[in-house]
């Protein structure tokens, strides 16, 4: 084959760009530290790349959201400890009341205050808040769950028994409240009329230990441990979504894991092995460039006198 | 030997040869690097002169001595056709890869930055919405994501027509260099045509219209036909549709015809159609067709860059058209979505939701550069709550008073899942850089493969048609010894001449 100074320059030219082209490339992953610098370096893995970033910002919502579940549901879970706590103690106060019988006025009073005081207590802490929601209130818009009418003494329901649920995991939606009425029994919607609640069952107790301590019955009794019960019940619900919400949390920080591992796969490089990659393609590129320089001197020029 | 003096006038024309051999091999020499120059050789003949002995000896029929038949042009017109065509692939592989890595740029992925991330936190946004439906602040952080979205929507459309609007720049500068050309080669047809009527050598013109159709092939799929003298017809398009561009019949003459774009004007979209006007026939005999050019007769190149220009402005399969009709499809999939979603739901002044995206000039398609949020659309509007205000408070209990206005986040919730849907702008727009990504690796590589084919083929031209100094360096040594020998012939005979005049009877 015939060889010219021209043939020879596209040999060494195509060499030593693709030598170079080589190294910037290598170079240009070694700088920004990513294997995939645009969607053409790797198609699949880009889609990849770009489902899992997708997957990884969601689950870190999922464990926001878990947070934020676990957070509401503890303070409900605390309400209800303490209001069963105080439902107890108006268990033992009826006992007494009926111990007592009608002779002592005076004491059946004073247990009468103690009854409304637990009233008043289980008022308030039936408008516990979570992030300035009333946990019992479902989805309202009030600021309380429950007010007690001004004239009547009835405590009666303003919020909505609607649910409140949290996304926690790609396809777990968690209902993280109980209803009123699950929590505490059906309630009056209006203080003219008494509910069938822990706080009518309640203010029954009292007006019958205030007003004719006679009429004050076992029914009472059943009435008042019906409600703790229902109470113990919704927070055994409580606690149940509590474990749910936990164990999504759980397999969500290891998915988490996995995504990132996968995603850092895909997406940055392999330091040591792209060093040795970047250094090799640099001593290709220079021998390219040594050997085309030494051959590129010789001509039959240099030899003739 | 014929006469006194025969041997001198010999041994000169051998003198006149070697010098006019150093001329060319310093042309050689001075064009080693000169693009698209064949290199040339001084063809000698032995003049009839000694043809025979003893016959002719006595009676020599000629002078004798050498003389230069003609000045070789040394290319192999099998590689040079090879050539061009190689390089008209080689320039549609360069525009493809050019044109799909402007397109690729348009999509920085993956990144932090990225529509991907701007649109899975756009869904983020709706979180917090639902623990917290009854605040402005989560409820502005989401408009401020949807704006986010929609303006890099509108950037990357208008940063796609940016490069349609570029590509079509290219292609009228195409077209621009390609009239020129076929003026040019007319002008070279007319000047060979002359020349060889002449009797002149052409070499230089020769190898001027072997780079200006090598210019050509790069441009368009241009078709070269040559006639007896050197002189060329070139006709573009595939059959049947081909078109002369420029035309030249020997003993005749010819002309060049022109190619016009269509870049539409204010009222009509560009549809960047190729026509061909000027009028000039095809050669006679036809070359590939007897079709006219009399006004303006479409053309579709099938090479060189003005196809690939052609392809990327137009077609809706592999060009800049794809990816847009696409990027369009992510605008109305987000826009589909996230309406309905609004529509499933009741906002924070407790009516149904209203469409949260609209479209900036009125109409009713979406596309990624009308695709805007909604004018009037408020904070409040972003419909969170999935709890009708109508019905029951109870939902156990019909007969309970409306719920009314509420803080429910539910349908939030499940605008948060929405970039998981199987019809969601995100999976969209995934496709699409996959799409991309996929096209400008195949471009990519088209291009590498071909460059390597290319650059073997150039190898193959340049070694049958360059220069080689160290060859022409021998032949320098070859003319400079025959040049000195026949000075030495001359200078023997002049002894003897001096002896026979000078020396003898005196």
């Amino acid at each position: 084959m015939r060889v010219t100074d021209s043939s020879m320059k596209y040999g060494s030219l195509q060499g030593i760009e693709s030598a170079n082209s080589r190294l910037q490339s290598l170079n240009l992953q070694m700088s920004t530290g990513n294997q995939i610098t645009k969607p053409s370096d790797d198609p699949s893995n880009t889609v990849r790349a770009l489902q899992l970033r997708g997957d990884v910002k969601r689950n870190s919502q999922f464990a926001a959201n878990a947070n934020d579940a676990i957070g509401y549901m503890s303070t409900a879970d605390s309400a209800y400890q303490q209001m069963i706590s105080i439902a107890q103690k108006a268990q033992t106060l009826v006992v007494q009341g009926l111990n007592t019988g009608t002779a002592d006025a005076t004491s059946n009073t004073a247990l009468a205050d103690q009854v409304h005081s637990i009233r008043e207590e289980m008022l308030s802490l039936s408008n516990t808040e979570y992030n300035g929601r009333p946990v019992f209130g479902g989805n309202t818009t009030s600021d309380v769950a429950y007010k007690e009418d001004a004239t009547t003494g009835n405590v009666y329901f303003v919020g909505d028994q609607t649910t409140v649920n949290r996304q926690v995991g790609e396809t777990t939606v968690v209902q993280i409240n109980q209803t009123a009425t699950d929590a505490f029994g059906a309630p009056s919607t209006s203080g003219s009329t008494p509910g069938s609640d822990i706080f009518s069952v309640l203010q029954n107790i009292e007006s019958a230990l205030r007003n004719s301590p006679s009429t004050l019955s076992a029914s009472d009794l059943s009435a008042i441990g019906a409600s703790v019960t229902t109470m113990s019940a919704a927070q055994a619900k409580e606690g149940a979504a509590y474990n749910r919400v936990t164990v999504t949390q759980a397999a969500a920080t290891t998915t988490n894991l996995a995504l990132t591992t996968e995603l850092s796969n895909i997406q940055d490089i392999d330091l040591a092995a792209q060093a040795v990659a970047v250094s090799t393609a640099s001593v290709t590129y220079q021998s390219a460039l040594q050997t085309t320089a030494n051959i590129r001197q010789m001509s039959l020029l240099n030899f003739l006198q | 030997m014929g006469s006194t003096f025969g041997g001198i006038v010999q041994a000169g024309t051998g003198l006149t040869a070697a010098s006019y051999g150093l001329q060319v091999v310093s042309q050689n020499i001075d064009n080693v690097d000169t693009p698209g120059y064949t290199r040339q050789s001084a063809q000698q003949v032995s003049l009839d002169g000694v043809p025979g002995v003893p016959i002719t000896y006595v009676n020599p029929s000629g002078l004798g001595g050498v003389g230069i038949a003609s000045t070789a042009r040394l290319n192999d017109p099998v590689v040079d056709s090879r050539s061009r065509t190689e390089h008209g692939r080689q320039a549609i592989a360069d525009t493809n890869q050019t044109v799909m890595s402007q397109v690729e740029n348009v999509f920085p992925e993956p990144s932090d930055t990225g529509l991907t991330e701007q649109l899975n936190d756009f869904w983020k946004t709706f979180s917090p919405l639902t623990s917290d439906a009854g605040s402005d602040a989560p409820r502005s952080v989401v408009l401020g994501a949807a704006a986010t979205v929609v303006s890099t929507l509108n950037a990357m459309s208008q940063s796609l027509d940016d490069v349609s609007a570029s590509t079509a720049q290219s292609l009228n500068n195409t077209v621009t260099d390609v009239n020129a050309e076929a003026v040019q080669l007319n002008t070279l047809n007319k000047q060979i045509a002359i020349g060889v009527g002449a009797g002149q050598s052409v070499n230089q013109l020769l190898d001027q219209r072997d780079v200006i159709l090598g210019s050509l092939a790069t441009q368009v799929d241009a078709k070269p036909t040559f006639n007896q003298d050197g002189t060329v017809s070139v006709a573009i398009g595939t059959a049947p549709n081909t078109q002369p561009l420029v035309s030249w019949t020997y003993h005749v003459g010819g002309g060049a015809n022109q190619i016009n774009v269509d870049n539409g004007d204010p009222s009509t979209p560009a549809t960047y159609a190729l026509t061909v006007s000027g009028g000039v026939p095809s050669a006679v005999p036809p070359i590939v067709s007897t079709t006219p050019a009399p006004t303006a007769t479409a053309v579709v190149p099938t090479g060189g860059e003005m196809s690939s220009f052609y392809t990327m402005l137009t077609s809706t399969a592999t060009g800049i058209p794809a990816y847009k009709a696409q990027l369009d499809t992510v605008a109305q999939k987000l826009a589909a979505s996230m309406n309905n979603q609004q529509a499933a739901g009741w906002d924070l002044n407790g009516n149904a939701g209203v469409a949260m995206f609209a479209t900036s000039d009125g109409s009713s398609t979406f596309t990624a550069a009308n695709i805007t949020v909604a004018s009037g659309f408020t904070d409040a509007n972003i419909a969170a709550s999935s709890i009708d205000p109508t019905s029951p408070s109870d939902p156990s209990d019909p007969s309970s008073p409306a719920v009314g206005i509420n803080l429910d986040g539910g349908n939030a919730m499940a605008a948060s899942m929405l970039g998981t849907t199987a019809t969601s702008p995100d999976k969209e727009y995934q496709s699409l850089v996959g799409n991309i990504g996929q096209a400008s690796k195949l471009a990519t590589q088209a291009q590498a493969t071909q460059t390597s084919v290319t650059t073997a083929v150039d190898q193959l031209r340049t070694a049958a048609s360059g220069v080689s100094t160290d060859e022409e360096i021998s032949n320098l040594l070859t003319y400079q010894r025959s040049y000195q020998a026949s000075s030495r012939v001359i200078s023997t005979l002049d002894d003897m001449l001096d002896t026979l005049i000078n020396k003898m009877g005196v």
